[in-house]
């Protein structure tokens, strides 16, 4: 069965509604992997609220991987329904201690920033796991290696039977170990997400701001093999017209690359 | 004077085809006034793209006082991405209530703690003052009056009126009903024997507060029918704003912090259902009701 990938936060940093960012979105990152009718979310960006507008059924078991602390990949928690359904359980994955994301889940459910009472007073359960090595999540198989950037932060992959998608975002693709690194673990995925904040002449200004650009992520796609990728962790403010532009340019120029600038809510499969 | 608004969606930001014409960003309002600096009230997604014109248009800086209602997430979160911060001359004074547990200044340092931003505090220190504020205050912003009162809502949450050359604007958000429903910090004392006359006096404050005010935001969250049950959310409906509108001799309401799930549509039964209801009562031509898509001004 192949995988399918669907972003329902595709932003990086702010999400700053606009009617020319309609169809590639405005919300921080939230990206939804699905094999038939499971799946698992990875970072809790505003775009987990859009997703939750989505589904059906806010009563169950749901899993969401978190990639890093920054507030774009966790602001939209308290948005995700499943939270407030007395009947879910909502797991928490990262390979951070657990300590440290309930830390988080205490700044953020804190009374002071919202009508919160903490995070131990929502109606569903919370559980929080440490990942350590490879872990089956809800029938797929995940693995983890450390991305280049500002705080610590993790990719994944999640492989089903002949598939994998791996997530990398945030990544500033430099040549160092970590990229070096990242790049073996990923070798010959069929789908790869990776961080796209900026273009070149943007980045001359942003070097160690923890992105990468549309071409350092085009050359990690090739140097992986990845057979689809897709650009993510779009600028705030970058406007449907001008990612179609960079999409058709990026097509021009690495023509062996099945490549996309990820749009909100379609399905992109493996 | 002149009110524009940046943002007004309520909780979080959203934007789908069907929300285009009211907008997604949270909430975020601009007081103009010739010849001062500009006073905002919140700091929602809505002053992100402020933010950015702001620095495209100068590179000396902003000056300018920020009044928060709260300090909810969907009021403040911009922050550290306004752009004007990044900038050296640079200075703002952000105003407004503390928590129960924090005060004013902390509570935008820990959005940079814990990794949780990747931008240190301390670049943003020397242009930001802090000033904590409570209800029933008066004071001066260069030329105009600024004053505070205690809103229904989680936590302690200020409205406020800026007065300025004989006009007024009144900016009431967030904010739900008060019978039988206290949901301020401050209402925590209040004793059973006293609730009616509590709930007389908050409500008779906060009319006095709004009192001829040429033009008054208020939190319409729900709808008349949408509210009931979820009076304990902490918001109002446009009738609720009509009510205080009518008591208070307001001339102009803005209805605003939309639901994030309100499509265009339903803001529009909104305005429909606050101008129905002043028709009902006889009442069309006391007091008008508006709600604007960002960017819009109101000129008093
Ligand atoms: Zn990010
Ligand atoms: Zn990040
Ligand atoms: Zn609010
Ligand atoms: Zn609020």
């Amino acid at each position: 069965m192949p995988l399918d990938v669907v972003f329902y936060g595709t932003r990086g940093s702010i999400s700053a509604p606009h009617e020319d960012i309609l169809r590639y979105g405005s919300l921080t990152s939230c990206v939804v992997i699905k094999s038939g009718d499971r799946s698992v979310v990875i970072d809790a960006g505003f775009g987990i609220g859009f997703y939750s507008d989505h589904l059906a059924n806010k009563m169950g078991n749901f899993h969401v991987l978190i990639s890093h602390f920054h507030w774009d990949h966790i602001q939209g928690l308290n948005y995700f329904g499943p939270v407030h359904h007395p009947k879910s359980t909502n797991n928490f994955y990262s390979p951070f201690k657990v300590e440290q994301l309930q830390e988080v889940m205490d700044i953020y459910f804190d009374g002071s920033y919202g009508p919160f009472n903490g995070w131990e007073a929502l109606n569903s359960k919370f559980e929080f796991h440490k990942l350590t090595g490879d872990i089956k999540i809800n029938g797929f198989t995940v693995s983890m290696i450390p991305l280049n950037h500002t705080d610590p932060c993790y990719a994944y992959k999640i492989s089903d039977g002949n598939s994998s998608v791996v997530y990398a975002s945030d990544h500033e693709a430099i040549n160092n170990q970590v990229n070096r690194d990242f790049i073996d673990w990923a070798k010959g995925c069929d789908i790869l997400i990776h961080d796209a904040m900026y273009e070149d002449n943007e980045y001359e200004h942003k070097i160690g701001w923890g992105h990468s650009t549309f071409d350092m992520a085009c050359e990690n796609a090739r140097k992986i093999e990845a057979k689809k990728l897709l650009l993510t962790h779009h600028e705030p403010l970058r406007s449907d017209k001008d990612l179609d532009r960079i999409e058709s340019e990026l097509k021009k120029k690495y023509p062996g690359l099945d490549l996309v600038c990820a749009q909100q809510v379609i399905t992109y499969s493996s | 004077m002149i009110f524009t608004l940046l943002g007004t969606r309520g909780s979080r930001p959203i934007l789908t085809y069907e929300q285009v014409k009211y907008g997604g960003n949270t909430t975020a309002f601009k007081i103009s006034i010739d010849g001062m600096n500009p006073i905002y009230v919140d700091g929602g997604t809505g002053i992100f793209r402020e933010g950015v014109a702001i620095t495209k248009a100068n590179t000396r800086g902003l000056h300018a006082h920020f009044l928060i209602t709260h300090t909810h997430w969907d009021h403040i979160l911009a922050f550290p991405f306004f752009a004007p911060l990044f900038m050296p001359g640079t200075k703002l004074t952000i105003m407004g209530p503390r928590s129960e547990k924090y005060d004013i200044k902390s509570l935008f340092e820990h959005q940079h703690n814990k990794g949780l931003i990747p931008i240190p505090f301390e670049i943003f220190k020397e242009r930001i003052d802090f000033k904590e504020l409570y209800p029933n205050e008066e004071f001066m912003i260069e030329k105009a009056t600024i004053k505070t009162v205690e809103l229904n809502h989680q936590g302690l949450t200020l409205g406020y009126r800026i007065e300025h050359g004989g006009k007024s604007i009144c900016i009431i958000t967030d904010h739900a009903p008060i019978e039988n429903n206290h949901l301020g910090v401050l209402m925590k004392g209040w004793k059973k024997d006293d609730f009616t006359a509590k709930e007389k006096i908050f409500y008779d404050t906060l009319v006095r507060f709004v009192k001829d005010a040429d033009l008054m935001m208020h939190d319409t969250h729900f709808t008349k029918e949408g509210i009931k049950g979820k009076e304990n959310w902490g918001h109002s409906s446009p009738e609720m704003a009509v009510d205080l509108a009518l008591k208070a001799n307001v001339k102009k309401v803005v209805l605003g912090h939309h639901a994030p799930e309100d499509k265009d549509n339903d803001v529009e039964i909104k305005i429909k259902s606050a101008r129905d209801y002043l028709k009902s009562i006889g009442k069309s031509n006391s007091v008008e009701v508006v709600a604007l898509s960002e960017g819009d001004e109101i000129c008093l």
